[in-house]
């Protein structure tokens, strides 16, 4: 008896917790002020939080709660999935990676947003077009993007002159060959071969130098053409050559930045993150890198796009709020902070002009990085991406680990793709 | 009296096969209802089990928004006549092809709506989104789509021109069809490469690996058996990995095998076992023995600990009576031991083949099913449908799959190996 009056109690007190300061207090907010929830994958400079508080300060009448997803790219897909396809309003603008609008637009989860872009008559062509195509799907605008990513050649400035740095895929073999085990190094060049994703950037890297292509403007498979085999016997050239190691396919980015700052390669080829890391103090080869656009193949040089989105969860409550949000994360200033705190590469191509930009973050300022960066080559833009992605991978570590020649693989690469994309229409 | 007695016993029995329903029977039948359609979860118009026709008015309303203002902002004096000439057929088809589906009253207010709501940026509910269709509709729907989309193909290929395609294929994407397959996602597996190989990897994996766990869990119990004063201390530490969650052991794995830093593969290398330290997971053959042996480390001490309460069953009189006849200790083993074992061997040997033939975290961390697919089993293909591509029809169709070679394996087991143990009752 005793503890049923004590539950009793607690309940009743509870209940009057929530009767006094639960609905009482998001009344009194709602009518002064709308709250909406950003996440994102966890920022580990915190700059997020200063561009919020600046966003709250000239947007008095939107309170924005910032949560953060984990910060593995996959485990923050499968959780905003989760909230997202149970339609929940828990989330109101969320961060996307690169490959998911299509996905994200096909599955509804994401608001379209051409009707915000031509109320408030934003000029698409301020960004970097890459990324804008990245965002688009069946023609409708599904993110904005924030930031830019791509490939780069890292090489060490202590070991290769300034006369001798590869141009083409050629002229690395050759000068990774020439100066492998010079001062310290054990291997001529880093990749990332392992059977995942980053297999994928790598080899969109060796196909869309050569002119390849794997997915055309209207989404049909036209992988199996002379370009995709030439850059993709060109890796199998560079795998084979002797310059990487001979685990190479189990390498990821982890494995590369760890092996590289640690001194053991000449050559790398690693995301931007890279460069902080290599000028870190932990770091062996501080101050002895520069950095290069990937070597060029007959088409020239081409970079994989990476980098992120920002989207409006389609079943959120706010959507004007968070389309000012989101506005604000886009547009000059928003760009601007992010540069500055953050270290990222903006997407509004105005910036790169910018004094304080280039202050913080001087390989804003260097040609060849935006030359790297403006060259960058969209993975697939498919709803089904992962479905993709996980045929290439496959195929692709066939011709890493040599268990098929490269045009058997890509006409196999070609054949499940097609019935890959066939199935799932 | 006693039929009453018998009824009320049932009674007793009940809630576990309540309990037996809802958690087996229900969710199993759900699987396999699944199996039968073609569902994908990040497709809208496949997203659920459907048997009839709708349109999604949300969609409809969004594409035609893009086509629209695509339409209206093309160039018209970059075109000639034959092309001005299309786009306004375009116009005029797009038109027609809203009047077969908005045919009532209801329906134009209906569109009307969800156009407001979207205007005021306003969520569109579920009740609004689907409007249910007659398949004929949908017919004359997609006729004039295909003549949309005939005209689109003959204008010239400018950027313009692309955009304007991409959206009017989206027209293609706002109608819910029946996605009833039938068993074509089984007829599909039949002929699957990709399951055989894996199956083929997953076999190999459970056989060996089940193989190995029992001659050295067999060696280990025995000498844990014998040792009396240190039994305790080395029966914690023979545990050891046992405990060990897997994923973790499996990272520490990773670490050793490593090519650059893994101790493991050094000294793999140093004493000649393999060529290079960088061979281990990086060669097919290589990267399948590394799992296994993580595994054989992993789930050896669970075999000796069940062996070892099997053979404190085995009373220490029929040994003396062996000694007493002058059998030595092999004898005494082969014919004493493992046949009085047998019974606890067959469990050890059903639990763990059935857990072998699941494995997934190890190889899952470990390699990720590579290199070159060379170590995908079938949970690792089930996962990747299923989480990874939310392909939800043909993932229960592989769930459903595994769970038939699961019982096949059971049965194997309880019918031909077990068939004394399991039915001692009888005896």
């Amino acid at each position: 008896m005793k503890r049923f009056i004590a539950v009793m109690v607690l309940i009743a007190f509870s209940v009057g917790l929530f009767l006094a300061f639960g609905p009482a207090n998001s009344n009194a907010a709602s009518k002064k002020q709308v709250t909406i929830t950003y996440v994102r994958g966890k920022d580990e400079t915190h700059a997020t939080e200063k561009i919020i508080k600046e966003f709250m300060k000239k947007n008095p009448d939107i309170k924005v709660i910032y949560k953060e997803n984990p910060s593995d790219t996959g485990q923050n897909h499968d959780q905003l999935v989760t909230v997202l396809s149970a339609g929940g309003s828990d989330i109101d603008v969320f961060d996307m990676d690169v490959i998911w609008p299509a996905e994200f637009a096909q599955a509804g989860y994401t608001l379209p947003l051409d009707r915000f872009i031509k109320r408030d008559k934003i000029n698409l062509n301020d960004y970097i077009k890459g990324t804008i195509d990245a965002a688009r799907f069946k023609g409708q605008m599904w993110a904005f993007p924030r930031f830019i990513d791509a490939g780069l050649l890292y090489y060490r400035k202590d070991i290769v002159p300034q006369n001798e740095l590869p141009k083409t895929w050629d002229d690395l073999i050759k000068v990774a060959k020439k100066y492998k085990g010079k001062n310290g190094t054990k291997y001529g060049f880093l990749m990332q071969a392992k059977q995942y994703e980053g297999l994928v950037c790598d080899a969109i890297e060796y196909i869309a130098s050569y002119g390849g292509k794997v997915v055309d403007e209207s989404g049909n498979i036209v992988v199996n053409n002379q370009g995709t085999i030439d850059g993709l016997n060109m890796m199998r050239k560079v795998i084979t050559s002797g310059i990487v190691p001979p685990n190479i396919n189990t390498f990821t980015e982890v494995e590369t930045h760890t092996a590289f700052i640690n001194g053991l390669s000449v050559f790398a080829r690693n995301w931007p993150y890279m460069w902080a890391m290599v000028n870190s103090p932990q770091s062996k080869v501080r101050g002895k890198v520069g950095i290069l656009p990937l070597p060029k193949g007959s088409k020239g040089s081409a970079a994989c796009l990476g980098g992120w989105m920002v989207g409006i969860n389609k079943f959120s409550k706010n959507p004007e709020a968070s389309w000012r949000l989101l506005k604000f994360l886009v547009q000059k200033e928003g760009q601007k902070l992010m540069a500055i705190y953050n270290g990222n590469v903006p997407v509004y191509k105005p910036l790169f002009n910018d004094k304080d930009v280039i202050k913080a973050n001087p390989l804003i300022g260097d040609k060849k990085f935006i030359e790297a960066i403006l060259a960058a080559v969209p993975r697939p833009v498919s709803p089904i991406y992962p479905k993709i992605s996980d045929v290439m991978q496959i195929e692709l570590s066939n011709i890493v680990n040599g268990k098929k020649d490269v045009k058997t693989a890509v006409a196999d690469m070609d054949k499940k793709l097609k019935e890959v994309v066939k199935t799932s229409k | 009296m006693d039929r009453k007695e018998k009824v009320f016993g049932y009674l007793f029995l009940l809630p576990a096969v309540l309990i037996f329903i809802f958690v087996a029977v229900i969710p199993l039948v759900q699987v396999f209802v699944f199996s039968l359609f073609d569902i994908q979860l990040n497709n809208p118009t496949k997203s659920e089990v459907s048997l009839s026709y709708k349109i999604d008015v949300e969609n409809y309303a969004n594409t035609l928004f893009t086509a629209t203002s695509i339409i209206d902002s093309i160039n018209m004096e970059a075109l000639n006549d034959s092309q001005k000439k299309t786009i306004s057929r375009i116009k005029h088809l797009l038109a027609m092809m809203e009047k077969s589906i908005f045919n009532t009253k209801t329906r134009i207010d209906r569109l009307n709506k969800v156009n407001e709501l979207l205007n005021n940026f306003h969520p569109v509910d579920n009740k609004l989104k689907y409007l249910p269709v007659a398949a004929k509709e949908i017919n004359q729907y997609n006729t004039y789509f295909k003549k949309i989309m005939d005209l689109t193909n003959s204008l010239p290929n400018t950027q313009e021109m692309n955009d304007l395609k991409q959206a009017l294929l989206a027209f293609d994407q706002v109608i819910v069809k029946p996605n009833f397959v039938g068993l074509q996602n089984y007829s599909y597996y039949l002929k699957d490469s990709r399951l055989f190989s894996a199956v083929k990897n997953t076999l190999l994996f459970t056989v060996i690996t089940v193989f190995f766990e029992l001659v050295f869990g067999l060696m280990l119990a025995v000498v844990m058996h014998k040792v009396a004063n240190l039994k305790n201390v080395f029966k914690s530490i023979v545990l050891l990995p046992w405990a060990i969650p897997t994923v973790i052991s499996a990272l520490m794995w990773k670490f050793m095998y490593d090519g650059q830093v893994g101790i493991l593969a050094k000294f793999f290398a140093d004493i000649g076992l393999i060529k290079s330290s960088a061979d281990l997971l990086s060669s097919t053959t290589n990267a399948m023995i590394a799992a296994m042996t993580a595994d054989i480390w992993k789930t050896t001490p669970y075999i000796a600990i069940l062996l070892v309460a099997g053979l404190q069953t085995i009373p220490e009189s029929l040994y003396e009576a062996a000694k007493v006849d002058g059998a030595n200790a092999v004898y005494q083993f082969f014919r004493i031991t493992l046949p009085m074992l047998k019974p606890t061997i067959l469990v050890a040997l059903l639990f763990r083949t059935l857990d072998a033939f699941r494995v997934f975290d190890l190889i899952y961390v470990l390699t990720g099913g590579g290199p070159a697919n060379s170590t995908e089993t079938v949970s690792i293909y089930t996962y990747k449908t299923l989480f990874n591509q939310l392909d939800f029809g043909r993932g229960s169709t592989l769930a459903v799959l595994i769970f038939i070679m699961v019982t096949i394996i059971s049965f194997i087991y309880i019918k031909i190996l077990g068939a004394e143990v399991f039915s001692h009752q009888k005896r």
